[in-house]
């Protein structure tokens, strides 16, 4: 019984090292999946820089669905947000209702070496009426002291993004709302 | 249990420790890419931003020539490539290495040694004799098979109907058949032998055979060995419906594998050459495949054959087609008429009209003169009537022979101007034009239109080219395009090595979080 576990958590921990190997390589979300309906902290993990050169800026789109976005300021680094109408009107809790907000955050003016990680952190809300089962992306553009890398590669609707993807966009995988009477996932947004 | 259970947990830990490298990328190059280096480098250096392993390395010289490194060695993130000694022109360094996450990366680096290469006169390679003359030999088989076999298919078909050929006639078309296939299956590693400028020992190598079935060419082959294999079907068969069906799509299939590619076929407007070539390839197909199996019948069959009058009946028909076609492609070849005879592709039309002159000539002496006294007195009449159409035989052999030697003669609407070759590749999001004209000695100038789904200009903020050739070892080649304005972008100095279907893609950032990226395989020129 004992040794099962053990055996369980070895192969769980080996196949999370792998995962978190093979994934420094890209500009990805620490939390691939959200549930449709709830909050969501996002966690843009940043572990290189441009061949080389640091990292001084990072841009990330929001794409349709996502809204109420706070992004979460850096010490030495410059936060801007961008603003504009969301495509409709969505419906939050506590018969809330936003027509528009963030759709792009910026944080600027940095310098992350090579040699270090970063994260890049904001929460938002996973809109009621998306549809679960699908990926939504969020174009990042890391911008470099020498070049720029572009993470906007979106792979055609249907195919799931290949490892193979030159510069994948960071993915969020929606899954379905639990059903009624079963553990919620994170508290919606709060304001 | 416990124990093991732990040892497994501290061996998978180690053997899974997190490795926190990415994808490894090329910090700097030696030469660079596009420099101009006086002296052939004695080692080229390339330096990544972290720790790889090389995996292929290759060198492609200004004429195509591969060259196989002397040595390859690494040393944390320096790759040494110790090369033989360079030629002068442009040369291509196609590196493919592996990152210490497993993810291979590969590119190309282009510099030039000396000058940046001329280029040959007639833009084309040079490969040695020896390929040259086993290239002429494939495609002269290639016509027999076609022509003499499938011809001699159809005419037992068509024409000798319910009536079986002799079997020494059937055993000659089988033989002629046989040999085109040979020669269509040969050709293919010959091709990519010519566009690598490999020697002949090299024609085992699977890297000739799949440059060559990349190349238009081999989709020619393919379709003419499909096509014969139709005609063998054809000869065999015996059910009078079938073998009409298969002997007639055997030739359909001959016209449309001459059609697929060459000069005729592709010059423009390309829907009006591409039928011609077509025309012109069944009505050949019709009239020499017919003359075999006529030499046989004259000699063996009775007096007054049905075959040979209904022949004689439908061959006008051909012969219009046959002239129809010729002038219309001669005539779009030829941009004057003093490149007949100053033209090195004038020169081979002109001995092929000469020679079809002959053929005419003995054809109408035979229809007018020897086909009546055959129907009349038969069997003593025969001999000179055999006479006459084996001596036909050998001129249309002839013919064979100096057509193929247009292979190595580009035609002077080529030669007059660099040609631009144009190409269209759409998406739903987006699409380009573009058009790449040679400079000579200095590569190639792209010109890309941007439009969007509407065939509205598109303003985007980069377009970046990738070229790779993967059937011939070449890595992608990067360049990016500056913006000429309305939409237009422009790659000047883009030089390509090797002539062939090249993989293409356009990278095109349409805002900072968007991208089309559009592929399509293109057949480009020799750009040195």
């Amino acid at each position: 019984m004992v040794h099962r576990i053990i055996l369980t958590l070895a192969v769980g921990a080996a196949g999370a090292h792998l995962c978190i190997g093979a994934a420094f390589a890209h500009v990805t979300l620490e939390t691939a999946q959200a549930q449709v309906g709830s909050g969501y902290k996002a966690v843009l993990r940043v572990g290189h820089g441009c061949e080389g050169s640091p990292t001084t800026a990072i841009r990330i789109r929001i794409p349709e669905g996502i809204v109420a976005v706070k992004p979460m300021p850096k010490p030495g680094w410059k936060l801007e947000v961008v603003t504009g109408k969301y495509p409709k009107t969505y419906n939050l809790a506590h018969g809330v209702k936003m027509s528009e907000g963030v759709t792009e955050i910026s944080w600027s003016g940095g310098n992350l070496p090579e040699a270090f990680y970063d994260e890049f952190v904001f929460t938002a809300t996973i809109a009621d009426d998306m549809k679960p089962g699908q990926a939504v992306y969020f174009p990042t553009v890391q911008q470099c002291e020498k070049g720029v890398h572009r993470w906007i590669e979106i792979p055609p609707a249907g195919t799931p993004g290949g490892a193979d993807a030159g510069e994948p966009a960071p993915a969020l995988m929606l899954v379905p709302r639990p059903a009624r009477g079963a553990p919620e996932g994170a508290p919606a947004q709060r304001h | 249990m416990r124990i093991l259970a732990g040892l497994i947990v501290f061996a998978l830990c180690l053997a899974y420790a997190p490795a926190a490298l990415a994808h490894a990328a090329l910090v700097r190059a030696e030469p660079a890419d596009g420099a101009v280096v006086a002296q052939p480098p004695a080692s080229l250096k390339l330096t990544f931003n972290e720790p790889v392993s090389p995996l292929v390395m290759r060198l492609v010289g200004p004429n195509g020539e591969m060259m196989a490194p002397t040595s390859v060695t690494a040393d944390n993130t320096v790759v040494t490539i110790i090369p033989p000694r360079l030629p002068q022109g442009t040369n291509v360094l196609s590196w493919r290495v592996v990152s210490s996450d497993g993810h291979p990366i590969g590119g190309s680096v282009l510099f030039a040694v000396g000058a940046p290469s001329a280029g040959s006169p007639d833009g084309g390679l040079d490969s040695e004799p020896a390929v040259k003359v086993a290239i002429w030999a494939a495609k002269l088989a290639l016509y027999v098979g076609l022509f003499i076999g499938i011809g001699g298919a159809a005419f037992r078909a068509l024409v000798a109907q319910g009536r079986s050929l002799p079997a020494r006639a059937r055993v000659w078309i089988a033989g002629a058949m046989g040999l085109g296939l040979a020669g269509a299956v040969l050709s293919i590693p010959l091709q990519g032998l010519d566009a690598m400028a490999l020697p002949l020992t090299q024609a085992w190598h699977p890297q000739a055979w799949t440059t060559g079935l990349g190349t238009a060419f081999g989709l020619t082959a393919i379709i003419a060995a499909a096509a014969l294999a139709l005609g063998l079907v054809a000869l065999r068969d015996s059910s009078r419906s079938r073998v009409k069906f298969v002997a007639l799509t055997a030739l359909a299939g001959a016209g449309v594998a001459l059609a697929a590619s060459g000069h005729a076929g592709t010059a423009q407007p390309s829907f009006v050459t591409r039928p011609s070539v077509f025309l012109h390839a069944i009505a050949v197909a019709f009239w020499i495949g017919s003359l075999l199996p006529l030499l046989v019948l004259v000699r063996t069959a009775p007096q007054g054959d049905v075959s040979l009058k209904r022949f004689s009946r439908t061959i006008p028909f051909a012969l219009v087609a046959l002239a129809a076609s010729g002038v219309l492609l001669a005539v779009v070849q030829l941009d004057r008429l003093d490149a007949l005879w100053t033209t090195n592709y004038g020169l081979v039309l002109s001995g092929k009209l000469a020679l079809i002159l002959a053929l005419l000539a003995l054809a109408a002496a035979n229809r007018y003169r020897l086909v009546p006294r055959f129907e009349r007195l038969g069997r003593p009449a025969a001999r000179p009537m055999a006479a006459s159409i084996a001596v036909e035989c050998v001129i249309a052999f002839a013919i064979f022979g100096v057509v193929a030697l247009w292979r190595f003669t580009p035609p002077p609407r080529a030669l007059a101007a660099s040609e631009p070759i144009a190409f269209h590749i759409h998406d739903p999001k987006a699409m380009i034009n573009a058009s790449l004209a040679p400079r000579r000695g200095q590569g190639a100038e792209l010109s890309i239109l941007v439009m969007d789904a509407e065939l509205h200009p598109l303003p985007v903020k980069e377009v970046t080219l990738v070229l790779a050739y993967p059937a011939a070892g070449i890595e992608p080649v990067r360049r990016s395009a500056t913006d000429a304005g309305g939409a237009t972008w422009r790659i000047a100095d883009l030089r390509i090595p090797l002539a062939g279907r090249w993989d293409v893609r356009l990278d095109i950032l349409v805002n900072d979080f968007e991208k089309v990226v559009l592929e399509e395989k293109v057949e480009l020129p020799h750009a040195p």
